[in-house]
């Protein structure tokens, strides 16, 4: 979806909300509803492709889970991956940390990791999950995914691409600058 | 590889024929040592959430209404092969053998990529609009549905599909949740995440009539993975391990291992 999308999506959704106003609505059909407001949350360009490994991190927005000969990798939403020592699952051992902004998936095979970074697939050598080595990169071969909101029946703050990439979207109050709908 | 019906077709013969020969204490181990998921012996285990999923020599991923696939050739450098339109509202993606189950919000979707990889539509299972992520084993699909606001209403449910034949896949049972998030499935173990009402545990000696044998609450349970005896749960509050017994599948006796709560 393109900014000429949402434009056309826009536009149709006014042009319904002024047809349904206009109409004596006699059988009670109603509006769509709006279930809420997002604003986008943006990322300088140049953070975007910064990978880092880091010492282990505190657990926040947990996302999916991964497991492979007794290490498991588990998602912080859009930022990363924990890796965690599960030898002893009575002692699981958070070991460090992948700063990846956007990353939403893992899998493994061998010993490579191959992780979305937005727009990019990268792979990592995960051998030595103790330390571990980003060794290619495949870009600009997913979508962009996060140029609107993963809800429906919501408004939204059109994405300028000027200020970056969108990492993320944040609920806010209802405001007349958020002129998109999905 | 020719025909992973044919193969799981034989596995089910043969598991029964073992069965009625009186091998009745044949565990899920074995059970899962036969099963045509050795061609990926290599890859590791994903929660059933995953949007990402490799089969033989290809990485798989979905979005909301596309799969992708990668060559892994050069494990150290995958390269870009194709991509396919789907409908829209694929959410997940199961690898089993040489098919594809993906779930969608209208239904679930089934591939073949026995031919070099590259997928072929075979199927599609259709419901109502629901939020669903599916795992099989043998020859059925374990398809939750969930009320959510991305996924319109719907109603809280386990749909149990027969694969016995890909083209046609057939309702076979129903049962309620009450939010059903991520599912795993493991020899005679189903478990399901239900949200913010925790954790169910059910055995399906017979494939098709999961029954309840355990539930836990007080935690927000997301996606999980069972693995021989231990279960890894993720969710809203973090990180949680139970410990089951994989040889009584009546009675799993889950026990919390240890967990890593949210903020530490």
């Amino acid at each position: 979806m393109t900014m000429k999308h949402y434009l056309v999506i826009g536009v149709g959704f006014v042009a319904l909300l002024w047809l349904t106003a206009c109409s004596s609505n006699p059988n009670g059909d109603r509006d769509p509803v709006i279930l809420g407001t997002y604003s986008p949350v943006y990322c300088e360009t140049k953070e975007v492709k910064n990978i880092r490994v880091m010492g282990p991190q505190v657990l926040n927005k947990t996302g999916k889970i991964y497991y492979k000969d007794n290490f498991l990798f588990i998602g912080e939403q859009s930022k990363g991956v924990h890796i965690i020592d599960n030898k002893d699952p009575k002692n699981p051992k958070k070991i460090a940390f992948l700063s990846i902004p956007g990353a939403q998936d893992v899998a493994i095979k061998g010993n490579y990791l191959y992780v979305d970074n937005y727009t990019d697939l990268v792979t990592l050598n995960v051998a030595d999950p103790n330390n571990v080595k980003v060794v290619s990169r495949q870009e600009n071969v997913f979508p962009a995914m996060t140029i609107y909101p993963p809800y429906t029946n919501i408004r939204f703050i059109c994405p300028d691409p000027k200020k970056g990439v969108i990492v993320g979207w944040e609920s806010i109050e209802d405001t007349e600058e958020a002129r998109c709908f999905r | 590889m020719k025909s992973f019906v044919k193969n799981i077709k034989n596995l089910a013969f043969l598991a029964l024929l073992t069965m009625t020969m009186g091998a009745c204490e044949m565990s899920s181990t074995d059970m899962r040592e036969a099963s045509p998921m050795d061609n990926s012996a290599n890859t590791g285990k994903a929660g059933s959430m995953a949007r990402f999923a490799i089969s033989g020599n290809r990485l798989y991923v979905v979005d909301d209404d596309e799969i992708r696939h990668f060559s892994l050739q050069d494990p150290a450098k995958p390269t870009y092969v194709d991509k396919m339109s789907l409908q829209d509202g694929v959410e997940t993606i199961f690898p089993y053998g040489d098919k594809l189950f993906l779930g969608t919000t209208r239904g679930m979707l089934i591939f073949d990529v026995s031919n070099f990889g590259n997928p072929t539509f075979i199927s599609n299972y259709v419901h109502v609009t629901a939020c669903d992520p599916v795992v099989v084993q043998d020859n059925f699909a374990y398809v939750t549905l969930r009320n959510a606001q991305s996924c319109r209403q719907s109603p809280n449910q386990l749909d149990i599909v027969s694969i016995d034949n890909l083209s046609n896949p057939q309702n076979v049972n129903r049962m309620p949740m009450q939010n059903p998030h991520g599912l795993g499935v493991e020899g005679d173990f189903l478990f399901i995440c239900e949200g913010d009402f925790g954790l169910k545990a059910f055995h399906i000696k017979e494939r098709s009539r999961p029954v309840l044998t355990q539930a836990i609450t007080g935690f927000n349970a997301y996606d999980l993975i069972p693995n021989n005896g231990i279960l890894m749960v993720v969710g809203k509050d973090g990180f949680l391990q139970y410990s089951y017994d994989i040889n009584s599948p009546e009675n799993p006796d889950l026990r919390l291992l240890s967990k890593i709560v949210k903020g530490s």
